[in-house]
């Protein structure tokens, strides 16, 4: 993949996040499972830009998002942490450092990554939300059931909308 | 300061992480009273811990500012260390010569940054120069004893010779009966220092101390030197064959200072008339 900003990203970001805003803001999967699909932004942002660069660009989409739902911080917290290990996260689904090219070889290690980056998002805003260690096995569970539902409804948005662009990552 | 910009430069990532977080923590705890409650709780259960591990921070910054005043002001006292000794003499003990000879010497503190063991010419560098007013056969000594003695001198750094240098005498007296001698290295990677000119009629104890004995215009009298290990006496001469530990760490040097003889130049003068 060609990693500098193309105007095909360009408009997969935007729908994704305009996604968030109307749809997925505004209902829970069985009253309490809420989608996220703008991480998918974090996690694939072209890796042109720098780390640093790709941390503040996360914070700020994340804020106007947490800003547009009236919310309290939480997505904001988790879309950080979220960042910041994305580096990491690559390195444990790819298996090789992040260098030049932002690829995956099989699309298992698409699917690692999506998961792992997932699931570190839900567990962050579950913990910062229950705020309590000794409810720390509740927080692990819901991530997880949250992260399995999200990364179905995230391969179902690909497969729909931009299928030939997530078979060439 | 730039170690902490460089270090700043090579973490950012992680720096901006943790300013980006901060930011959303204080505004989540802003958000959210339950959790603001349970913080608030907690912060105040640990308030204690938490600014002793602020301080303990705050510390760690500024131990290398602190350190550096410290050692410049040892140096002022060891100074008025000499003065104060001479006051608290009766007035019948004081030795105003004695007194003058050793208030003439100034110390100068400096900080080792590169120092050699393994040749048999070993040498350190310090990180004071001619600007310092560092010359040339200075003595150098630590708080366990001496180090060595200065050799070339640039605008900023000097060399020195450490005691583990063949080149380097340094005369010598035994603590228990005050008899002279010299000490320097015989070389081939030996711990010990060799002292000779002491005697066979004396009688000499191990672990004796070996002091400086005020003889060279370079360093002071009753400096520690090192600690007598082996004393034997030679085949057909009237001398013993001394064995020297020295006390100072050659392994671990950080800290010396440079002893600056003020009649130095003068002395040396009127010893050539």
């Amino acid at each position: 993949m060609n990693n500098s900003i193309r105007v095909k990203d360009i408009i997969i970001f935007i729908t994704l996040y305009l996604l968030q805003i109307f749809i997925f803001n505004s209902f829970e999967i069985l009253n309490q499972y809420r989608i996220y699909p703008f991480i998918m932004i974090i996690l694939f942002f072209p890796k042109k830009i720098s780390f640093d660069l790709q941390l503040i660009f996360g914070f700020l989409i994340s804020l106007s998002i947490d800003y547009i739902e009236n919310g309290d911080w939480i997505i904001v917290i988790g879309a950080i942490i979220l960042s910041y290990l994305k580096k990491y996260i690559y390195i444990f689904a790819e298996g090789r450092e992040y260098l030049d090219d932002f690829s995956f070889s099989s699309k298992l290690n698409v699917f690692k990554f999506l998961f792992f980056g997932t699931y570190i998002f839900y567990f962050s805003i579950y913990l910062f939300d229950y705020y309590r260690l000794s409810l720390l096995h509740i927080v692990a569970y819901k991530a997880f059931i949250n992260s399995i539902i999200s990364v179905l409804i995230l391969i179902i948005i690909y497969r729909l909308f931009f299928s030939s662009n997530f078979d060439r990552r | 300061m730039d170690i902490l910009f460089r270090y700043f430069i090579i973490r950012r990532r992680f720096i901006i992480f943790c300013f980006l977080f901060f930011l959303s923590f204080i505004n989540f705890l802003k958000s959210n009273q339950r959790q603001n409650y349970i913080f608030s709780t907690w912060f105040k259960k640990n308030e204690n811990r938490i600014l002793t591990l602020r301080n303990n921070i705050f510390s760690f910054i500024t131990a290398k500012k602190d350190n550096e005043l410290l050692v410049e002001e040892i140096s002022k006292l060891r100074q008025e260390l000499v003065h104060y000794n001479y006051l608290l003499k009766d007035k019948s003990d004081r030795d105003e010569n004695l007194y003058l000879t050793e208030y003439k010497f100034k110390y100068i503190p400096a900080r080792v940054i590169k120092n050699t063991n393994k040749a048999n010419f070993n040498y350190f560098i310090i990180d004071r120069g001619f600007e310092e007013g560092i010359k040339p056969n200075m003595g150098v000594v630590n708080r366990n004893g001496i180090v060595g003695i200065i050799d070339r001198v640039y605008d900023r750094y000097s060399i020195g010779l450490s005691l583990y240098n063949k080149n380097v005498i340094i005369d010598s007296k035994i603590k228990s009966n005050n008899s002279f001698g010299s000490i320097y290295w015989e070389g081939n990677n030996n711990r010990f220092l060799s002292m000779e000119g002491i005697s066979a009629h004396l009688e000499l104890k191990n672990n004796d101390s070996v002091f400086t004995n005020g003889y060279s215009f370079i360093f002071p009298r009753d400096i520690l030197i090192g600690v007598l290990r082996k004393a034997e006496l030679r085949v057909n001469t009237t001398f013993y064959s001394i064995e020297v530990e020295p006390t100072v760490d050659f392994y671990n040097l950080n800290s010396v200072y440079i002893i600056d003889n003020t009649y130095y130049e003068y002395l040396k003068y009127i010893e050539g008339e």
